[in-house]
């Protein structure tokens, strides 16, 4: 007969209290250390690269923690590569990286290690954080160490756009991990036909995309084919609105501009992609499809306008299950404005080790050969030293011919990016609030949308108190 | 309309008007049964996503973007599972936020019982005032408290400690409250025959008010519990040692910082196995968290 094993109150009542009474006497009677950096300190030989690769400032038998700050890990191999470099040069330092977690998440994190002047020796940064970051005088500039020890070809192979993301006011404040322009993934069996030429014309206009989407877009039946998937955040609007020839603010970032004739017709092409024509998916449409990546691999649409570093987990999702394509972002009247954004490190300015920092940073993603890692191993899109982009256009190109000419290439025709300005992180909800209604729910009209955006825009720079 | 065979249904009883009306126990039958179709329609529901998740994880990668979508995976991938435990400690990590939510369940259960019973039953200048002040802590949203408590635990120097995880949590004004409302419910007359009795304040505390509140006690437990083993983003600021990573940081590992190259497959394997105490502990304490509920008067 096998015996009822249960927990009586007494028993769960004496359990309870002694795990917390345990925990208690423990935090009470002593706190755990931290993990100690490696305390043996072992002899150091000294790399032959060591000139190569260091400012000579920092003793090699050094000893502490490096932490990485960020999201961003990376892969397996690049962490091994990451351990491996500190191994080299300053052997008895713990090189520690953050935990991967998504983005959001980590803006909690980063933001709180920062306002608590507990901050990582260096951390990934998204552009849109630069100028609040660097206003707050949470970053330590780097132009002193670029002096000491410059990358190699520094800055000429190197995507300007990328490289000044992450600069505020004249100063370098970190480099790029990547750079991603945007381009259009096609569904070749619903284009082909409709296209009647391949690859699609490097010259094709907004007017152009806007017609094809049209003539591709068929939702009498029950699984409804969409022309055009795209979408209307403050990044990918600011590209449409330069190819028009608009401006989202004046040159010094004080007012808006959203009332001007250029950026109307920009947020009126793509009201018309959305609503006037309805050859992109609806936003209840996107979300039955588990969003425009799953509506894309479902052979639902036909084209979809995204960033370039898509297009990797894209050829794998497809498989055989249709021919994938791709053209470049398309002309405006203004020209071709394909940059939409990067990521980078940068060191915060109460870093341990900025040296190592910036010693590190500079191997990790200006290094020429570990560009050329990073560009195949890395992440799927493309590196800031633009040479090193061949490598994973090589890569791509066996499965998607023309990609580094529509991506890579045509990609770079602008230099311009998106403006940074300190109220970035206030201004962007202001924009959804706006924008996001018009643009998902069709209400409203787009004069009357830029309008009240103008008017909140100019409220919130009123109001805003700059540091730098 | 549901319809019965003849031998099931009752026979019709005639109104006083000569019109047959259905008798109590056939409007019951239909009651029950319409419950039960309302009941397994939501079931159904609520198991949805669960039964998504689980099968979600055994597919391969590409499954999981089939539209439509495909409830069973064309083969099944239990290599997912060991994958998630070949790529992460996962074992660690399950162990790590054991470790941690037991501790917290335990401290929050004896803190808010005591407080309860405090603020339900001793007499003491500004009790009901000190206790909508703790209420009041209440509406403090969590994203506020981040920094500071973060600054006193760099202050008590216990940034990546497992006290960082464990002591902030202790305390629970929800627990509080929820343990105050249950014991204003129990009869006075228990006390007084303590006390008559020469039982102490803690010793009725310990003895009389406890053993009754069992209910109550496995409500905040299954809640505290799972607070504590979801948490995320205060381990993710706190903790640096990978050896001392909680569950939610495993899971948040497995994403990737670039679009769409997320192994969603491996997501729902590991989520999978982080629900199962979880469900443990419901099906455990079920009795008590439903009973719990309809005392404290949560279920609104």
């Amino acid at each position: 007969m096998s015996k009822r094993v249960s927990l009586n109150r007494r028993d769960f009542l004496r359990l309870s209290s002694l795990v917390t009474a345990g925990v208690t006497a423990a935090c009470v009677t002593g706190t755990p250390a931290a993990p100690q950096a490696v305390e043996e300190v072992v002899e150091v030989a000294v790399s032959p690269r060591r000139a190569e690769f260091t400012m000579g400032v920092i003793p090699p038998e050094t000893t502490g923690t490096f932490y990485q700050g960020g999201w961003s890990p990376g892969t397996l191999a690049e962490q091994e590569q990451n351990h491996a470099w500190f191994k080299e040069f300053y052997p008895n330092m713990e090189f520690v990286p953050a935990p991967e977690i998504g983005w959001s998440s980590y803006w909690e994190q980063i933001v709180t290690l920062l306002a608590t002047g507990d901050h990582p020796d260096s951390a990934m940064i998204h552009f849109t954080r630069t100028a609040p970051f660097a206003d707050k005088g949470f970053m330590l500039p780097i132009d002193d160490y670029i002096d000491a020890l410059p990358p190699l070809d520094w800055p000429d192979d190197f995507h300007f756009t990328a490289v000044d993301n992450i600069a505020y006011k004249g100063k370098q404040y970190g480099f790029p991990i990547d750079w991603a322009p945007r381009a259009i993934l096609i569904n070749r069996d619903i284009m082909d036909p409709i296209l009647g030429q391949w690859p699609p014309p490097e010259s094709w206009s907004y007017q152009d995309l806007l017609d094809l989407a049209i003539a591709a877009t068929d939702v009498s039946g029950e699984t409804k084919r969409y022309g055009l998937a795209t979408g209307h955040h403050a990044i990918r609007q600011w590209n449409v609105t330069r190819g028009f020839g608009g401006h989202f603010f004046n040159e010094e970032i004080t007012e808006g501009r959203f009332t001007e004739p250029e950026v109307e017709e920009a947020f009126q092409y793509t009201y018309d992609i959305m609503h006037t024509h309805q050859v992109s998916p609806s936003a209840a449409d996107t979300q039955i499809f588990g969003g425009q990546f799953s509506a894309f691999v479902a052979g639902n649409i036909g084209m979809w306008w995204t960033l370039s570093d898509e297009t990797r987990p894209m050829i794998e999702a497809v498989g055989d299950s249709f021919h994938l394509g791709i053209g470049p972002e398309p002309l405006g009247p203004n020209g071709r404005f394909g940059f939409e954004g990067n990521v980078g490190w940068f060191i915060p300015s109460e870093s341990n080790h900025p040296e190592i920092a910036y010693e590190f940073m500079r191997w990790s993603l200006t290094d020429p050969d570990q560009a050329e890692f990073m560009s195949v191993a890395g992440f799927g899109g493309f590196p800031g030293r633009k040479s090193a982009g061949k490598w994973n256009v090589l890569q791509i190109e066996e499965f998607l011919p023309n990609y580094g000419r529509a991506a890579w290439e045509l990609g770079a025709e602008s230099e311009e990016h998106f403006p940074l300005f300190p109220e970035g992180q206030e201004w962007m909800p202001v924009y959804d609030q706006h924008v996001d209604p018009l643009m998902l729910e069709g209400v409203g009209t787009v004069k009357e949308t830029l309008a009240n955006l103008q008017a909140d825009t100019d409220q919130l720079f009123a109001n805003a108190v700059r540091n730098l | 309309m549901m319809a019965f065979p003849e031998s099931l249904a009752p026979p019709a009883a005639e109104s006083k008007t000569g019109v047959s009306r259905l008798s109590r126990s056939q409007s019951d039958r239909i009651g029950n049964v319409l419950a039960h179709v309302l009941l397994a329609t939501g079931s159904v529901v609520f198991a949805g996503p669960f039964l998504w998740m689980v099968m979600s994880s055994l597919k391969t990668q590409f499954e999981i973007y089939y539209f439509p979508p495909k409830l069973l995976p064309q083969t099944v991938q239990w290599q997912n599972y060991m994958v998630v435990f070949r790529d992460q400690p996962f074992a660690r990590y399950i162990g790590n936020s054991m470790f941690v939510s037991l501790c917290v369940t335990s401290g929050v259960i004896l803190t808010s019982s005591l407080a309860g019973y405090s603020f339900a039953r001793l007499r003491f200048p500004g009790r009901d005032r000190l206790f909508l002040l703790y209420l009041g802590t209440m509406m403090i949203p969590g994203a506020v408290l981040l920094i500071p408590s973060y600054a006193l635990m760099i202050e008590l120097g216990w940034r990546d400690t497992y006290y960082a995880l464990i002591v902030p949590g202790l305390v629970s004004a929800w627990g509080t409250f929820l343990m105050r409302q249950f014991m204003l419910n129990i009869p006075k007359e228990l006390e007084d025959a303590a006390f008559i009795d020469g039982a102490s304040r803690l010793r009725i505390y310990w003895t009389v008010i406890l053993p009754v509140s069992k209910p109550v006690i496995a409500t905040l437990a299954i809640f505290t519990f799972m607070g504590a083993w979801n948490e995320l983003l205060w381990p993710v600021i706190i903790l640096r040692t990978p050896e001392m990573y909680t569950l939610p940081i495993g899971l948040a590992r497995f994403q990737s910082r670039f679009p769409n190259q997320t192994p969603w497959h491996l997501v729902m394997a590991a989520s999978t196995i982080s629900v199962l105490p979880i469900l443990i502990l419901f099906v455990a304490g079920q009795k008590y968290y439903v009973q719990g509920i309809v005392t404290t008067g949560l279920k609104g």
